[in-house]
């Protein structure tokens, strides 16, 4: 109430000024009245008490100033004084008002970019119910020394969810298995599927648009599927009707029962429908050799590691006497960081790095707008010294020059978040990396409040010196002197400097960064692939497996497929691999080696990776055969069974001996469709992603079997031609339609997107953005160098003309000036090099090709800075050089 | 001897404001004379300090104004005492007996 009543009455005393004031002024001529009337009774003369009662009670201007200043209002209108005379004073000064907004703007905005990326992927949190309990549950391998994840067996998640006490709720999911066929809706298409547990949509909590999702009821039914909301809207036509009808995937009906909300994602991001993993499902036919994910809420005041410890007992007794037991262990994340790290794994350290640089780039133009305030304030020396000489105290000063610098932030602030706002436009447009799909990029009110309260930071940052200095007068030196030369500035000219060195040093840990980021980017991206990707078109085709079931049919409706590809114009070369391109090999088979000690599942290494191939696999490739020969038409199902190994196998297989000639298989397969393989052929270690670490190859022991004797039912067909993709792609559906209509043909890319999409899309965005703030830093310094060099010219050009009145020449002024700015600029490349060698070993994640201490990298920035500073410096040293003597001296 | 409020305990200028005020409705000068008389003269408060005193009590709710006519037929704002003042009152003056009691006791006991 008393906070309520003080803010009524100190609006009415701002709003209604004059009836408050002429209040004011009544009572307080009334009270002075009264005391003189008292002295007039005790015999003074009117004028007599009047002077005694001023005296004695104060006079009335300066208690009414008194009584005003006391409240809070007075503090607003003080404000109000100061914003009107700073906006006054700003619009004096268009140039540096338009360079000091620029630059803080450009800082602001890039920073407020940042910091929105940063807020919606790392701070804002999920959006499912209680979601900073949501965990994942996956597997590891017990012997792995680095990250390893692995999906939970069937089994395992049974345990769990029937055992363990640590959760409220519990669900599983695999987007492993399907990919099943939709039909009925244009041409047969292949469905983003995930398969998941009954609980898996009231762990989430979010409710669905339409219908309703999994309930205990539908476990009895054949097929219960509830459909993504774009899927609903674009393939099946968006109508409600749909609810309470059936769809078909793989020839089977399937119910619909809901619509997820269109804003409703989870991993992967393109999932188009989830079904029910019923009784009849092939996770709970085989729960010792299927594998899904596991979400669960973590009960109040249950800790991971305590969820952790009790998982592995439930772990180790439901696979007593297993060697999974003994293999792998449970391992349990929060679901905020797994979800960031599927997006990228280097997401989090990223987005780290670029605040770090963002942050260096916004300090640099705080010392550039610090540095025209020093300037500034040299010339309003004389302004300053007259206000205080009428009562301004230094406090008053200071805060009325930290509300020019407050205002000058408030303009930045706005443009710089009115630029931000156009380049998260961009952003979300272009969509240059992946982020996790719940990670809405926008400004907010949060990142708002992150902008203003960086205009208010900066203000302190540029302005609480220069202004701590300006309102620090000597006012009679200051009155005395002229208006040249003095030795106020001193003080100002080392601030100024010391202010040039540290932008010198901030923007040189910049470059090294962003050298640093480039060379790697460039590197990863010039490793040799063998191939050209941009011409190789990837499709995906999937035989529907009722009528494929036999590896007969496969084999010849692929032969017919393929016989008709080769034969369209523009094609040069078809290949086909159950695995597309780049892709990481899971090492998931043992393999064993005939005439040597037969595996048993103790012995057991599950390190291989099995894939089928065409002939023309490796050459349209362009990947070398090293060994022996590659696969032929006439390698067939009824002739011998044939395989081709990768280095890294034969590397780990037959260290000693030639793997030409030697018979392999996969261990535990059924027999009938695993005989002994003869190897005709070895090939160099393709470049193929490493799921756990960007920016690296991993070469996983593969074996290539061909697609005639171990055909699959879907498989990525690779087109070199020099026709369009998208087109040619729609040549191949027809072709395939024609042959067998219920065949889609889907996932239509180039190799070149994979490449970029998953490869080099962050470490390029990473290169571009630090590079850009890199620029920004070293564009800002250079001028900010140009600045005071200048400053110096026309403060010494009395001086300067002296010295040359005394006989000396151009040169040593020329020297004099230069030496200042080289000294400035080596002394900031010093201290930034040193900076830059101790901060770059966090970017070691992100690099590839060079190390974080490269002193090419460091050597060739600072020779950039180097460079750049000594034009800025010329170009003052140089105007130096040419001062007339006669007119300097008669400049003052 | 405290002849400036600023000398005066922090706050006990308002203590003795609500305690003159206690008694009846008063003006501004009133409170300024009962102040100076009843304290002997000890307390002689200047227009400032009082006026900033009243505007604060004002503003907490402890205190409300009226103009009203005074005796001289004279327009004058009146203080008045809220009945939250008078709570705040009784409140703060045992407190000041509390302090006062113990700071005496102390000061014996050396």
């Amino acid at each position: 109430m008393p906070l309520l009543r003080s803010l009524s009455d100190g609006l009415r005393s701002l709003f209604r000024k004059g009836r408050v004031e002429g209040e004011l002024e009544e009572e307080l001529n009334g009270f002075l009245e009264m005391a003189a009337e008292e002295k007039i009774k005790e015999g003074m003369s009117r004028s007599e008490a009047l002077r005694a009662v001023r005296l004695e009670r104060g006079s009335l201007e300066v208690t009414k100033e008194v009584v005003r200043s006391a409240g809070w209002e007075s503090f607003m209108e003080t404000l109000w004084q100061d914003l009107r005379f700073a906006t006054r004073m700003l619009r004096k000064s268009p140039g540096f008002t338009a360079v000091a907004v620029l630059t803080l703007a450009l800082g602001i905005g890039a920073s407020t970019i940042i910091f929105s990326i940063f807020h919606a992927v790392l701070l804002t949190p999920l959006p499912y119910r209680d979601s900073s309990r949501m965990v994942v549950i996956y597997d590891r391998e017990a012997r792995a020394t680095g990250l390893s994840k692995l999906m939970d067996l069937y089994q395992d998640f049974e345990a769990y969810r029937d055992e363990s006490r640590s959760f409220d709720r519990l669900a599983g999911m695999t987007w492993i298995a399907g990919n099943p066929t939709l039909t009925g809706f244009g041409t047969s298409k292949e469905i983003h599927e995930v398969q998941a547990t009954l609980g898996f949509f009231s762990l989430l909590g979010v409710p669905p648009a339409l219908g309703r999702t999994f309930a205990a009821e539908d476990l009895s039914r054949g097929c219960t599927v509830v459909l993504a909301y774009p899927f609903w809207k674009n393939i099946l036509g968006g109508q409600k009707r749909i609810i309470g009808n059936t769809i078909r995937l793989d020839d089977q009906a399937c119910d619909v029962i809901g619509v997820m909300p269109d804003t409703f994602t989870f991993f992967p991001e393109d999932t188009q429908i989830w079904t029910l993993i019923c009784p009849n499902n092939n996770l709970e036919r085989d729960p010792r050799h299927s594998g899904l994910a596991i979400y669960a809420h973590l009960k109040a005041g249950v800790s991971i590691s305590a969820a952790t410890s009790e998982l592995v007992l439930l772990h180790d007794r439901a696979n007593e006497h297993d060697r999974h037991a003994t293999e792998t262990r449970p391992l349990v994340l929060p679901l905020h960081e797994e979800l960031t790290w599927l997006a990228g794994p280097n997401l989090r350290l990223s987005l780290i790095v670029l605040f770090g640089a963002v942050s260096a780039l916004l300090l640099v133009g705080c010392g550039n707008v610090a540095n025209l305030l020093l300037t500034r304030s040299l010339s309003r020396h004389r302004e300053l010294a007259i206000r205080s000489a009428i009562g301004s105290g230094m406090i008053r000063l200071l805060r009325q020059l930290l509300t020019e610098g407050l205002l000058l932030s408030l303009f930045a602030a706005g443009l710089g978040a009115c630029l931000a706002a156009a380049v998260i436009h961009l952003f979300n447009i272009t969509k240059p990396v992946e982020l996790p799909s719940a990670a809405v990029v926008r400004i907010n009110a949060p990142v708002l409040l992150f902008t203003a309260s960086l205009s208010v930071l900066t203000t302190l940052f540029f302005g609480l010196v220069p202004a701590w200095k300006a309102s620090k007068i000597n006012l009679v030196e200051v009155l005395r002197a002229n208006s040249q030369g003095t030795t106020q500035g001193i003080g100002k000219r080392r601030m100024a400097r010391m202010l040039i060195v540290a932008e010198v040093m901030l923007s040189l840990v910049l470059l090294a960064g962003a050298g640093l980021l480039m060379e790697s980017a460039a590197r990863f991206a010039s490793i040799p692939f063998g191939f050209a990707p941009d011409r190789i078109a990837t499709m995906t085709i999937s035989l529907p497996p009722k009528t494929y079931s036999l590896d007969l049919d496969r084999v010849r409706i692929y032969d017919q497929i393929f016989r008709g590809l080769d034969a369209l114009p523009g094609v040069q070369t078809t290949a086909v691999s159950s695995l597309l391109p780049f892709r990481p090999i899971q090492g998931f088979d043992a393999l064993e080696v005939e005439r040597r000690q037969p595996s048993t599942p103790e012995t057991a290494h599950y390190d291989s990776g099995v894939l089928s191939i065409s002939p023309k696999y490796f050459s349209a490739l362009g990947i070398p055969l090293l060994k022996g020969r590659s696969f032929k038409a006439d390698d067939q199902l009824q002739t011998e069974p044939v395989a081709i190994v990768n280095e890294a196998l034969a590397a780990k297989y037959f260290p000693a001996d030639d793997p030409v000639g030697q018979h392999i298989r996969t261990f535990g397969a059924p027999p009938e469709r695993n005989p002994w393989r003869r190897i005709v052929g070895v090939v160099t270690n393709e470049k193929r992603g490493n799921p756990f670490q960007e920016m690296s190859w991993l070469d996983t022991p593969a074996m290539f079997l061909p697609v005639s004797q171990m055909p699959p039912s879907r498989v990525t067909l690779l087109v070199r031609s020099n026709v369009d993709p998208m087109g040619l792609a729609n040549i191949v559906q027809r072709q395939v339609s024609a042959l067998d209509p219920s065949i889609p043909v889907s996932n239509i890319q180039t190799a070149e997107h994979l490449l970029l999409k998953e490869h080099l899309a962050y470490p390029r965005f990473r290169a571009l953005v630090v590079g850009s703030f890199a620029g920004f830093a070293l564009l800002l310094a250079v001028i900010g160098l140009y600045g005071v060099l200048s400053q110096l010219v026309t403060q010494r050009t009395n001086e300067i003309g002296l010295r040359m009145a005394l006989g000396a020449d151009a040169g040593s002024i020329l020297t004099m000036i230069a030496g200042e700015g080289i000294l400035l600029v080596s002394l900031g490349i010093g201290l930034g090099a040193t900076l830059a060698l101790f901060l770059s070993r966090f970017l070691a994640g992100l690099l590839y090709g060079v190390k974080p201490n490269d002193p090419m990298t460091l050597a060739g920035v600072s020779l950039l800075l180097l460079v750049a500073a000594l034009v800025a410096t010329l170009i003052p040293a140089r105007r130096a050089m040419r001062v007339d003597p006669m007119v300097a001296l008669r400049f003052e | 001897m405290a002849d400036k409020p600023s000398d005066l305990v922090q706050g006990t200028l308002d203590m003795l404001i609500l305690k003159t005020l206690a008694l009846e409705p008063m003006h501004g000068y009133g409170i300024a004379v009962r102040l100076e008389q009843t304290s002997k003269g000890v307390f002689h408060l200047n227009a400032g300090s009082l006026f900033v005193a009243f505007q604060r009590l004002q503003r907490a709710g402890l205190i409300r104004s009226e103009w009203k006519a005074t005796q001289n037929s004279r327009r004058a704002k009146y203080y008045v005492l809220t009945e939250q003042g008078r709570k705040r009152l009784n409140s703060e003056t045992r407190e000041w007996g509390r302090q006062v009691a113990a700071i005496a006791r102390i000061l014996e006991a050396s």
